[in-house]
């Protein structure tokens, strides 16, 4: 697993445009404290069709469809979770509602609350295994298993809209994950 | 979308997903009722193209999941999600293959799959229900229901005992 990782993002550092270089070797040089997170079953397809939930209250019910989860470093898919705090648009990218902020400090508080404290280090290795889950996920080609071996997505039409997600979450000020600015001084 | 193009829609990739193999859908429903029993299938709205689901059964409870034999799942995990998430992930069980291993290129047999039919309706569906406006008071407290929802369900595998003597 953890060559694979390093294989990937090095692909990446090759294949992906410059502007995506420094966030590319910060993922890198986090990978050791990616690999010291809680290994952890996850699904790999967390959107709106597989998610159940109340109706009216939208409180969580359910997760189906598990066929592509896999074992990895806790984090790793939480990328899926800017759907639950904003809205992509097929052309013009990530919206964030207006309680953006108060969701990113609900989720991490009920995170930190639960496991009895998050130190910093650890919510700085979280914010990296994102970063990693978002790259498998969108800079390259769908993991469906009959499907061919993954390559890096082109920055031209083919590419255009997995480029157009990476791009707003790690690189467009106004709707990368937060944290990043910090990650990468 | 409106829901004539909604219809065409599903029915394209249900039609999309049967020019992969030589069983025919009439055979999976069929089969669906045998397994599960009622007298009614339903398919669900949103299908994938490499899968063909239903829901069958008593009050329509179950549902019967027919994939493509070379996007099997595999059990280990199906089972693996259910000790972890307990009622959040679905119960799933491998019933049988149906249709021959064929020489035709691009035409597979089918792996069917009996699971639970959870409850509630998908966040696509309920965001089409009540989604706006988008923000809303009642949005809001929705999408905090939710993302704290999730943040505990992440905390409940981070510490998942039963999963740690795995590894």
């Amino acid at each position: 697993m953890a060559e694979t990782f390093e294989k990937e993002l090095h692909i990446l550092l090759v294949a992906l445009p410059d502007r995506f270089h420094p966030i590319i070797r910060a993922t890198v040089a986090a990978l050791p404290s990616i690999y010291s997170l809680p290994t952890v079953l996850l699904h790999q397809d967390f959107g709106d069709c597989n998610i159940m939930v109340q109706d009216e209250t939208c409180h969580l019910v359910g997760v189906i469809d598990w066929a592509e989860a896999e074992i990895g470093p806790f984090g790793t898919n939480l990328h899926s979770l800017q759907d639950l705090m904003s809205k992509l648009h097929m052309k013009n990218g990530w919206t964030r509602y207006e309680d953006y902020d108060d969701l990113v400090g609900t989720f991490w508080k009920t995170l930190s609350d639960e496991v009895g404290g998050l130190d910093e280090d650890t919510a700085k290795a979280i914010r990296a295994a994102r970063v990693l889950g978002l790259l498998r996920s969108w800079a390259f080609t769908s993991r469906l298993a009959n499907e061919p071996a993954p390559v890096p997505i082109k920055d031209d039409e083919s590419g255009r809209y997995r480029m157009m997600i990476i791009d707003g979450l790690l690189l467009n000020p106004t709707t990368r994950f937060e944290g990043l600015d910090e990650w990468l001084e | 979308m409106d829901s004539e193009n909604q219809k065409y829609t599903v029915d394209d990739e249900i039609a999309t997903f049967f020019s992969k193999t030589a069983v025919t859908r009439d055979t999976c429903d069929g089969l669906a009722k045998d397994l599960v029993g009622g007298d009614q299938v339903v398919p669900v709205a949103v299908q994938g193209v490499c899968s063909y689901t239903v829901y069958a059964g008593q009050g329509l409870g179950c549902v019967v999941q027919f994939r493509l034999r070379s996007l099997g799942l595999k059990s280990e995990t199906a089972a693996l999600a259910r000790r972890i998430f307990g009622s959040l992930a679905p119960e799933v069980s491998f019933r049988q293959q149906l249709g021959e291993d064929s020489e035709v290129a691009g035409q597979e047999p089918l792996l069917v799959y009996v699971m639970n039919r959870i409850q509630g309706i998908s966040r696509l569906d309920f965001i089409l229900a009540h989604g706006f406006p988008e923000n809303s008071p009642e949005n809001m407290a929705r999408r905090k229901n939710l993302i704290q929802d999730v943040a505990r369900s992440a905390v409940g595998f981070w510490f998942n005992k039963q999963y740690n003597r795995l590894r």
